[in-house]
This record gives C-alpha cells, sequence and structure tokens, in this order.
C-alpha cells in the first residue's frame, strides 16, 4: 500500500483527515473549532518534526510537488495557524473576539491558499 | 493634555464631544447616500484588476443601490457603466470577472459592446421610436489616479478627480505600487454602520489594548506606549498619518513564529521587516526598494516605520510599510451594516518554504483583522443604546474626529464647491 505522507512521516498520517485542507480560510475554520486539546496535540506532534519536513520540502518546485509531499505541506500551513492559537493566545480564538465571524479570505494566496 | 499645540487644535478643529448621530441616523444615512456617497469620487478597484483589453469585473456601491461594469477598452483605457439593461433594467453582466467579446443580457438577449454600446436590441421592429444610440449601458464618469480606478455618480462631476484629491493626491501622486497584481482579499458583512468600522483603523491607541499578542510588542514601544501617531495631515477632507513601533522588538521564542520569520533578517528594510514590518513572508527587494524611495511612503524617514494610513474620503484607506501597500474600504449597505472588503497585495511564493513563511503571515493577519473587527459591533451597540452623550476623542484620534466633521460639511454643503471649500 502507498502511503498517504512521505517516507518518515507516515506516524503524522492520523491528522490529515481533519488538518489536510485545501485553503488558508478552511484551516482558519478547522483551527478554530476544534478543542484546545486537539490544537495542541497537532502543535506538539508537528512542531519536532517541522524542520525536517521543510528540509524535505526543499527539494521540491512550488508547482510541481508529489501528492504525499503536498499533503505534508499542507499540514505545515495548517500548523502555521494552530500556532496563532497556541503560541500567541494560550487558547483557541483570541480573546474577546466573536466566533464563528463573518470575516472570509475571498482570494487567498496561490497555490494552496 | 502633554504637548504644547494638539494635533486637533491646530488642525483647527474643535475638542469636544462628538454626536453619535452620525453613526446610528437613518435620516443622517439618507443625506450621506446623497451628500456624499452621489458626489464624492470613489474608488472602485485597482487597475491590475482587469489588465486586459475585454477584461471586465463587477463592483457594488450598495449605498445607492448601483453595481457598476468596470471594462479595459480595446485601446487600453478603462471604462465604467452601470450594469443596467436599457430595456426594462435587468442585470446584464451575472459573472463577477471575467473577460468578454459582448455582454448579452439573459433577459431579452440584448447586447452590449465592451464599451458599453448596444450592439442588437432584439425583435427590435416592435419597438416604438428606440435611439439605439441612447440605449447603452449608462457610463459613469471614471479617471484613474496612482492605479486605482475612480467613478462619480454626478451625471456630470462637479470636480475633476484630480480636483478632488487636491494636495494629497498631489503629495502621493507617482508612488510605485508593489505587488498589486497579487491581492489576499479578506471581506466581513458587519452589524456597524460604515465610520464605526472605518474608525478602527483609524488610530494606533488600541493596539496594545487589542492586539496584546499579534502585534502590540512590535509596535508598542517604551516611549510610545499608546502608539501615538506622527506626521498627521488633514488635506481637504482626506488625511495621513504615520506610525513607528519599537526598534528594540526581539521576537519572543515561539517555535513556529521563528521558523517562518528567522529570515527576516539583514540591513535597512529588511531590518525593518523583521522589527516591525512582521509580516513578510516572501519578498522581492527591488520591488520594494522602488515603493521605499517615494519621498511620501515612511516620509518621516523613521528606523522603526510600522506604517503610514491615508484616508480618501469618503471611504477608502490605502495603507504603507515596509512590506509594500494594503488597502481597506468600507461600503455603507444600511445605517448598522457595512461590508468590509481589505486587499493585501502580497509578493507571490517562489518557493514552497516562502509559501510556508507566507502562511504565518496570513494566519497572523487574520487573528489581527479578527481583533479590529470583532470589536465594532460592540461599539455600534453601545453608540445605538443611547446611554452617550457623545463619543471621546482624544489628540491621537484626530482623524476619526476629521471624518466626522468632513462628512458633516459634505452632508450639510449644498454643493461639492461648498464641501470642498476651505
Amino acid at each position: 500500500m502507498t502511503s498517504l505522507l512521505p517516507q518518515g512521516f507516515q506516524d503524522l498520517e492520523r491528522f490529515l483527515p481533519y488538518w489536510d485542507v485545501p485553503s488558508s480560510q478552511e484551516r482558519i475554520a478547522r483551527r478554530s473549532t476544534a478543542s484546545w486539546e486537539a490544537n495542541k496535540e497537532f502543535y506538539d506532534a508537528i512542531v519536532p518534526r517541522g524542520e525536517e519536513a521543510m528540509a524535505h520540502l526543499d527539494q521540491f518546485e512550488l508547482h510541481d510537488i508529489p501528492e504525499d509531499s503536498a499533503r505534508l505541506l499542507r499540514l505545515m500551513l495548517a500548523l502555521t495557524h494552530v500556532s496563532m492559537a497556541v503560541e500567541f493566545h494560550g487558547q483557541v480564538i483570541a480573546p474577546n473576539c466573536p466566533y464563528p465571524n463573518d470575516i472570509r479570505i475571498t482570494e487567498g494566496a496561490s497555490p494552496f491558499g | 493634555m502633554n504637548v504644547a499645540t494638539p494635533v486637533t487644535v491646530a488642525a483647527g478643529m474643535m475638542t469636544g464631544l462628538m454626536s453619535t448621530e452620525p453613526y446610528t441616523s437613518p435620516e443622517y444615512f439618507q443625506l450621506e447616500r446623497e451628500r456624499i456617497f452621489r458626489r464624492c469620487w470613489l474608488v472602485l478597484c485597482r487597475v491590475e484588476e482587469i489588465p486586459s483589453p475585454r477584461d471586465f469585473v463587477l463592483k457594488d456601491v450598495e449605498i445607492c443601490h448601483a453595481q457598476f461594469v468596470v471594462a479595459r477598452q480595446k485601446d487600453g483605457s478603462i471604462r465604467a457603466f452601470h450594469n443596467v439593461c436599457a430595456h426594462r433594467g435587468n442585470r446584464v453582466v451575472l459573472r463577477r470577472k471575467g473577460n468578454a467579446p459582448a455582454f448579452v443580457c439573459n433577459y431579452h438577449s440584448w447586447s452590449y459592446g465592451i464599451d458599453g454600446a448596444l450592439r442588437a436590441a432584439t425583435d427590435r421592429e416592435s419597438f416604438f421610436d428606440i435611439d439605439e444610440k441612447k440605449c447603452g449601458l449608462r457610463n459613469v464618469a471614471t479617471d484613474v489616479w496612482n492605479g486605482f480606478v475612480f467613478v462619480n455618480l454626478e451625471r456630470e462631476p462637479s470636480v475633476s478627480l484630480k480636483e478632488f484629491l487636491g494636495a494629497m493626491g498631489e503629495r502621493m501622486d507617482g508612488i510605485y505600487f508593489p505587488f498589486a497584481s497579487t491581492p489576499l482579499v479578506m471581506e466581513a458583512t458587519l452589524e456597524s454602520n460604515w465610520k464605526t468600522v472605518a474608525d478602527a483603523f483609524s488610530e494606533g491607541y488600541h493596539v496594545t489594548s487589542i492586539h496584546p499578542q499579534t502585534i502590540g510588542e512590535s509596535v508598542v514601544s517604551e516611549g510610545n506606549r499608546w502608539s501615538h501617531p506622527d506626521a498627521f495631515r488633514f488635506e481637504g477632507p482626506h488625511h495621513s498619518f504615520s506610525l513607528s513601533g519599537n526598534l528594540n522588538y526581539v521576537p519572543p521564542p515561539r517555535t513556529v513564529e521563528q521558523m517562518t520569520t528567522a529570515h527576516m533578517k539583514g540591513g535597512d528594510t529588511e531590518g525593518m521587516l523583521s522589527t516591525t514590518g512582521n509580516v513578510f513572508a516572501a519578498s522581492d527587494m527591488d520591488e520594494i526598494n522602488r515603493f521605499m524611495d517615494h519621498p511620501q511612503v515612511n516620509p518621516l524617514k523613521s528606523p522603526s516605520y510600522v506604517n503610514d494610513l491615508t484616508m480618501v474620503f469618503p471611504n477608502f484607506h490605502f495603507d504603507f510599510s515596509p512590506g509594500g501597500f494594503w488597502t481597506h474600504q468600507f461600503w455603507p449597505i444600511s445605517p448598522t451594516r457595512t461590508r468590509w472588503e481589505s486587499r493585501w497585495y502580497v509578493p507571490p511564493a517562489r518557493t514552497l518554504r516562502e509559501r510556508f513563511q507566507q502562511e504565518h503571515y496570513i494566519a497572523r493577519l487574520a487573528e489581527i483583522m479578527l481583533e479590529d473587527i470583532g470589536n465594532t459591533e460592540r461599539v455600534q451597540l453601545g453608540m445605538q443604546s443611547g446611554a452617550l452623550d457623545g463619543i471621546r476623542l482624544q489628540d491621537n484620534e484626530a482623524i476619526i474626529r476629521h471624518q466626522l466633521i468632513q462628512v458633516d460639511k459634505w452632508v450639510q454643503a449644498a454643493s461639492v464647491a461648498e464641501a470642498l471649500a476651505e
């Protein structure tokens, strides 16, 4: 069976069903609707592998990346949003801010935005 | 007061309470529609949104119940017209943007050229006395300044765009706007008056309270705890200020933040990116330098430059920072409802690592916008409560006061000339 993530990262596959989403807007929604524990679990599992993951990804071109590595990249992109909760606020949503709210990214960065 | 001559006083403004009525009153909103939005030049888009001949984009001006087709002509010029069929008023163009040789109304198939002229009315011979020349999509006065496309809803604009922009337009002319083809767009419809939303982006006083983790430490410094802006300018109905930050800022030991910002070090402008820019994940320094070279970008040449804000009256902010520019626009829908649209012009990522770094910037930006925007509905409710005799604006909120004074001046003025008079 082919693995969903590149060699050496298969232990992170358990995070794909929830955290591998195509756009920044959806990453914000995933982080904002996950519990603090789920955010923290993801953060604690990915951060120690972050440099290793980026070193792996450095070998590919932005617009020419195999799908297993693209999944790994999307986990790293999700990590940046989760880091807002873990590193900035110490809670899921910024203090005193409404969630859900109507703010939407209607045109994102390309690709994976 | 701890300064010799407050900015507010130097600009000739009174210092008392400001009424909440303009933020809440339906009658006032009607006047804003007729006297401001139907008479001022309004920004609709940038020229880069429609780069090629026959490119078009739809833009809404809800307060005037209007929707415009902005279209690049075959000769490269830009025109705008009401998206209203000359037959019975149907919306002709239904796609939000695209490239089209012609527009065909879906109701009875009347067709129009990219210049808005009627090409053909179907079943022509059954009509009475139609003059095809009068059956084009109705033109709206259009002009371009610094790459921003403006329209004016007066049939015959009382003043040219150049006159309307006045001293601000001259001072800011010729700025190079980097990465203008690649905006990141954020939008929200908010239960707030349009001025309440604009106010959220019009002072630095809130930074330490509202943005403690996201940008507070990089902007707020020992010597400027409440982020007092500098270089205030009041030019006709428009205004600007500049904000400096904390030169001694060191990013805290946050793992992901450091992974995504560690590359932002180096000389001059790049040094600013690491200290106060905060946001630039992928960049092209040639583009940035071309932009920063203009004397009105960081006009004080502050070493801890954060940003310059300019309001183009009535509802458009453009902001500069060491990493480029962004815009906010505040479109009134009702006295207590506003469409906010923000465009962040970001360099396209060139590598996967830059894309990763950029996502951290986007994530932080979304946090900052939520912190700013998340407060406006509470402020609006407070102003509607009747609890206040008026709002209390301090000296560093001078541009909020200036906006309220200018809004009222336009609302009272019988003519545009009177509204623009000294």
